[in-house]
């Protein structure tokens, strides 16, 4: 049972990692390098992802603490906790300046390719002040009812996939043709860090969410990203099966044209706008939780109220998504190849790793003091 | 305080950028400071930032202790 004070349920948690999880990687060509393999790959990082899930929130417990910006400042004091919370706030926007470039990408390709890039920044832009200023309570309820319109879409898509009938299973085979070993490298580079590992995200929301962090809560997060990542998938085998590894290969937005495959009766037609819907709702979630965590850290370390932050750094997040790359191919290359190993590792694994020794051994340190003290 | 750390942060976020733009795309990406329409538009929503944010010390600065 949950505590009182607690006045978030683990549902509204399942469904905010869930649609988190989903965000960006649902529409971009995840283990593109892989082939038929893809969906064997996302499955086995969904369950590093559970992992990751529990290891984070397991920092934020074993350290006592609200926030990582908290673990920060207990591990290395207030200079050192500053200077790495500064690092986590540029990590956090520049991802979130990465989401936003997608889904204007999204939209310029897809839907308006006659509107510039920037005014639907801009628009996005509005929408994503707009969610952050109604406070995190009403967010968080807002996201429920994304969850679901969310669902229902996919479900609705997925049963319009069955009955066009318009996919080859064979498409699957031969499973691990080229050996388990040509999956691990894009498995440890890629997927794992491009969407599971940027569950570190969370590490600033859930602390507040949860105080208590009561062990349902890592439960619910664990099965909230198996749903996700069984969901993610699901859609690498549909994308597969409807049109094969090496179109989707190539396919800037897989899924997208793989609702634009079907047809049912030549009357049923154009289902991508759906999908384009359904994922917009998704990359709404995952940007405000990025611009959450970053202002968040913003807030704690100027000690100014979140409200009055928001304009300014989402303001700049937009600007920075303008400039992320040249254009879409560049933009998928760099976020693909460059980010997850050079940016994503160090701050999604090899940071919080060393974080979480440093406070297993400060806190054994503190113990045989404190019974020396009685 | 808060201007400060926004322009900070608009430094840090920038040449993080910077960095991955350069190692996807060598000086190639230069071109795309070249566009003046996006130019325009990131100047004026950084300018409006850097507004707002002084506009909110100087409020907070005025306010009574």
């Amino acid at each position: 049972m949950l505590r009182k004070m607690d006045s978030y349920s683990p549902y509204q948690l399942f469904v905010l990692i869930f649609l988190f999880l989903e965000g960006t990687a649902i529409l971009m060509n995840v283990g593109f390098d892989l082939g038929r393999d893809a969906w064997l790959a996302t499955l086995v990082c969904t369950f590093f992802g559970m992992f990751l899930v529990w290891w984070y929130i397991s920092l934020i417990r074993h350290s006592k603490q609200k926030t990582i910006y908290d673990v920060f400042k207990l591990a290395l004091g207030k200079v050192g906790g500053t200077l790495l919370g500064v690092l986590y706030i540029t990590y956090f926007l520049y991802i979130c300046a990465r989401d936003m470039r997608d889904l204007t990408e999204l939209i310029k390709n897809a839907v308006l390719p006659a509107l510039p890039l920037e005014w639907t920044a801009l628009c996005f832009m509005a929408i994503i002040i707009y969610v952050l200023w109604i406070g995190t309570q009403n967010f968080i309820h807002l996201f429920m009812l994304f969850g679901f319109a969310f669902a229902a879409i996919l479900a609705i898509f997925f049963a319009l996939v069955i009955a066009d009938g318009n996919y080859d299973f064979h498409n699957l085979l031969p499973v691990l043709g080229d050996g388990p070993m040509s999956v691990l490298p894009s498995i440890f580079t890629q997927i794992l860090e491009f969407p599971f590992g940027e569950l570190i995200a969370f590490t600033v929301i859930i602390g507040t969410m949860f105080p208590m962090l009561p062990s349902k809560v890592s439960k619910m997060a664990m099965l909230s990203v198996l749903a996700a990542g069984l969901l993610l998938t699901l859609t690498v085998v549909v994308e597969l099966v409807t049109f094969g590894p090496s179109i989707r290969e190539r396919a800037m937005f897989p899924l997208v044209s793989a609702a634009r495959n079907i047809s049912i009766g030549n009357f049923l037609e154009r289902i991508e706008m759906f999908i384009i819907f359904a994922i917009l709702l998704t990359v709404v979630v995952k940007v405000c939780i990025f611009a959450y965590a970053a202002i968040q850290g913003v807030a704690w370390y100027s000690g100014k109220p979140f409200k009055s932050l928001i304009i300014p750094y989402v303001l700049l997040t937009t600007v920075i998504s303008f400039y992320v790359s040249n254009n879409m191919s560049e933009h998928i290359n760099a976020g693909l190849r460059f980010v997850p190993f050079f940016i994503h590792i160090p701050f999604q694994f090899i940071i919080p790793a060393l974080l979480f020794i440093l406070i297993l051994i400060k806190s054994r340190w503190r113990k045989p003091n404190e019974q020396s003290a009685v | 305080m808060r201007t400060f750390f926004l322009i900070l942060i608009f430094v840090l976020v920038g040449a993080l950028n910077l960095l991955c733009l350069y190692e996807n795309e060598h000086w190639h990406f230069l071109v795309t400071f070249t566009q003046t329409k996006k130019l325009a538009t990131a100047s004026l929503l950084m300018i409006f930032a850097i507004a707002y944010s002084a506009a909110m010390d100087w409020k907070e600065r005025k306010k009574p202790t």
